[in-house]
């Protein structure tokens, strides 16, 4: 963690607290751009954070950028803030620039683009589906073929055809077609395909589980404050024994997914975070479920509603559960591991000491 | 509660070596039979034997100052001796209570008497406790407690009985909570005091009562005219709530409401390994997520309490959620792995079950019911 921290959340809190508003989320699910949230952003230099200075970025560490991820699920940021922070850092480990515009990434399986070289520069084809915040977005950084290598690239989304499409919370999941669109200057990188499509889908998890863990513990405030405030039966809610036990649990699947993801990020920073992130994306999941049903017991009526923003947090839960794997996905991975590795006990595993 | 986030601990090399050693030490006492791996050990794994050597090893009161006996260890430390021991399943329930929490005790409100009498032969494994609370009338209102004390010359003369006292049988010293003064209804809390009582003083009667697997493991201990000396009385007179409470700290939220049924589980997978079952393994993966991510939990509390942080609240919550996971391990096996369970079976796996599932209820009530500390949890967060 770097000495900066407490203040950029402090500062990121409040930048949020003001233009990450219940009105905006609801506009932004309209089809609303919020541009004055991504120009305060921008201004503060938190679009970079965790970038390098020398590449272009504001400095910091990984772990600082999490914890304005962390805020942007906590807040339901309308705008692809994980997606830039991550795609900054990466472009900026290949030593390519990426301005202040939002820019978006898409490496699912079998999200990839052919490049063909010609004379007047280059020309790209291909369709990437479930591109989060693509029609907002400058960039989108993607894997491309050209000439049997691969190479990553950040195409320009003007040319490009888009599809506008939702997640259940109402945000950009949008289909890009690129139909030989040509281009004068195309920045390539190349690198190994797998291994970089796979870099990138486990910085989405965690990204995911960071934001999940954000939205939950708004989740959770909101709740604390519906039963402290609301009153049945001539006593305020909390202090019935039912309703307790739904606080109780809300706050142990916050604090444990809070948990789950520091460690996962702590293990990311060492370099070595595979069965970590795993098991992050499998608790956070099963916690989501659990928090979002104690959340909207506790409300009843009105947290169903766009009276009120409960459901905003919630409905991110449900979709971010399943972007960049589900729990299945990770589970698997986890029993491949498990299998190629017999002689490693689970102790010694889960306590990173084998002899 | 002040706030949601948990510190995050990453061992130093120098610790995952100390680790190793520890390990390596408790595979080789199984090796020479000193203990036969089971579940469920810190409650219900006595061996004298076993608890004094591991006093000789420096692995009891390993946090405490070396002038009582102590390592002066860090918490972390304490923190992975502890997860070994539970992980191998080894017996360790004679001093655990000793260590975990009547010494810190000691060191905290004990007279300087006190802790040179009772900590050296703590940690040596040769001196075990009881902890005394729950009564024939006070279960969950522990308030209530009814067990009294009456000052006389020179100490005090104790009348009542506590119930559920584990190991009590085994034990030397019971730290038990009694009413000194007349309760107060306006402050239910007040007038109640810690007294260290010599569980082979006259006037001390300990009945067994059998647990469900038929071994003795509760007690009823009575109390009849029972002299305890003014230097037994533990802390201040009056003060035993608020003393017993910061107890309950250090008990919550060890590994020990995790680990209770992990040789289960570890066995469980070993199985899965061999047969390449990726069914089963998938159904472990599950439960191993819960485990990571309630260690990373634990493990944060044991770093708060080393920097002194107030932890009532999330150590309600590891106990809570340890519990119920530690009790969900044999309701999942069951399914994956056909079996009668058998507390004298042939296979480990058989034994491991019938111990996992005739302790499972006990691990959601032990230290305080998940029901009264969903409570205490839903009142902090409210009140913050």
């Amino acid at each position: 963690m770097s000495d900066m921290k407490e203040m950029i959340v402090d500062v990121t809190n409040n930048i949020f607290k003001d233009l990450s508003t219940k009105e905006t989320i609801d506009k932004s699910e309209n089809g609303e751009w919020t541009q004055s949230l991504w120009d305060v952003l921008k201004e503060s230099e938190l679009i970079s954070i965790g970038v390098p200075e020398n590449l272009g970025g504001s400095g910091g560490d990984f772990d600082d950028a999490f914890s304005i991820i962390y805020l942007a699920g906590k807040y339901a940021a309308p705008i692809p803030l994980s997606e830039t922070i991550i795609a900054k850092r990466v472009l900026g480990e290949l030593g390519q620039k990426a301005g202040n515009d939002p820019i978006t990434f898409s490496f699912e399986e079998g999200n990839e683009v052919t490049v063909k070289k010609t004379n007047e520069g280059a020309v790209v084809s291909g369709k990437l589906a479930n591109v989060p915040w693509a029609r907002h977005a400058k960039n989108v950084v993607a894997l491309a073929e050209m000439e049997g290598k691969s190479f990553v690239v950040q195409l320009p989304l003007e040319k490009a055809e888009i599809e506008k499409v939702n997640n259940i919370a109402g945000e950009p999941r949008d289909t890009v077609v690129f139909d030989e669109i040509a281009f004068e200057e195309l920045a390539l990188c190349e690198v190994d395909g797998d291994a970089f499509r796979e870099k990138m889908l486990n910085l989405g998890a965690l990204s995911r589980v960071v934001m999940m863990a954000g939205a939950m513990e708004m989740i959770m405030d909101l709740s604390v404050r519906y039963v402290s405030e609301r009153k049945q039966f001539g006593r305020f809610l909390h202090r019935f024994q039912a309703v307790q036990q739904h606080l109780a649990k809300l706050t142990g699947e916050t604090v444990i997914s809070i948990a789950a993801m520091n460690n996962a990020i702590a293990a990311y920073e060492e370099g070595q975070f595979l069965q970590e992130l795993a098991y992050a994306r499998i608790r956070v999941n099963e916690a989501a479920e659990k928090v979002a049903k104690s959340a909207h017991q506790v409300h009843a009526g009105i947290g169903v509603t766009y009276e009120h923003s409960l459901h905003q947090f919630t409905r991110r839960l449900w979709a971010w559960r399943e972007e960049f794997g589900n729990e299945s996905i990770w589970i698997d991975k986890t029993v491949e591991h498990l299998l190629d590795n017999p002689d490693v006990g689970v102790w010694e595993a889960m306590t990173n000491t084998n002899n | 509660m002040k706030s949601l986030v948990l510190p995050t601990v990453k061992f130093t090399e120098e610790q995952n070596e100390f680790r190793k050693e520890v390990r390596q030490f408790l595979k080789d006492e199984e090796a020479k039979g000193s203990f036969e791996r089971t579940c469920d050990t810190w409650l219900n794994g006595y061996s004298e034997e076993f608890s004094k050597k591991i006093g000789a090893k420096g692995l009891i009161g390993m946090t405490w100052p070396k002038e009582y006996g102590g390592q002066e260890r860090s918490m972390i430390e304490r923190y992975i001796v502890t997860e070994e021991f539970l992980a191998a399943g080894a017996p360790v329930a004679l001093h655990w209570i000793a260590d975990r929490q009547s010494g810190p005790l000691f060191l905290r409100y004990g007279t300087e008497e006190q802790k040179q009498y009772f900590l050296p032969k703590i940690a040596k494994g040769e001196c075990y406790f009881s902890i005394g609370l729950s009564e024939p009338n006070s279960g969950s209102d522990l308030a209530s407690v009814s067990t009294r004390a009456e000052k006389t010359e020179g100490g005090w003369i104790l009348n009542g009985s506590k119930t559920w006292t584990s190991g009590a049988h085994h034990s030397n010293y019971m730290i038990t909570l009694c009413r000194t003064s007349p309760q107060d209804p306006n402050n239910r809390h007040a007038g109640l005091s810690q007294l260290v009582v010599d569980l082979s003083a006259p006037g001390v009667t300990i009945q067994p009562i059998q647990y469900l697997t038929g071994a003795p493991h509760f007690n009823e201990v009575f109390f009849e005219s029972v002299f305890i000396p003014d230097d037994r009385v533990v802390g201040e007179i009056g003060n035993g709530w608020k003393q017993g409470m910061a107890e309950l700290a250090f008990e919550r939220s060890g590994p020990e409401r995790i680990l209770s049924t992990f040789p289960l589980l570890d066995e469980m997978i070993e199985i899965f390994k061999e047969n390449k079952d990726e069914n089963g393994l998938k159904e472990a993966t599950k439960l191993l997520a819960r485990m990571w991510s309630l260690r990373s939990m634990s493990i944060g509390v044991a770093k708060m309490l080393e920097e002194g942080e107030e932890v009532g609240i999330i150590a309600a919550l590891v106990k809570n959620m340890g519990t119920e996971f530690e009790q969900s391990v044999p309701e999942i096996a069951r399914l994956l792995i056909s079996c009668q369970p058998r507390l004298d079976g042939e296979s480990r796996f058989e034994r491991f079950m019938a111990q996992s599932i005739l302790h499972a209820p006990g691990f959601t009530l032990r230290g305080g019911t998940t029901e009264i500390l969903n409570g205490i949890v839903a009142k902090g967060v409210v009140n913050s």
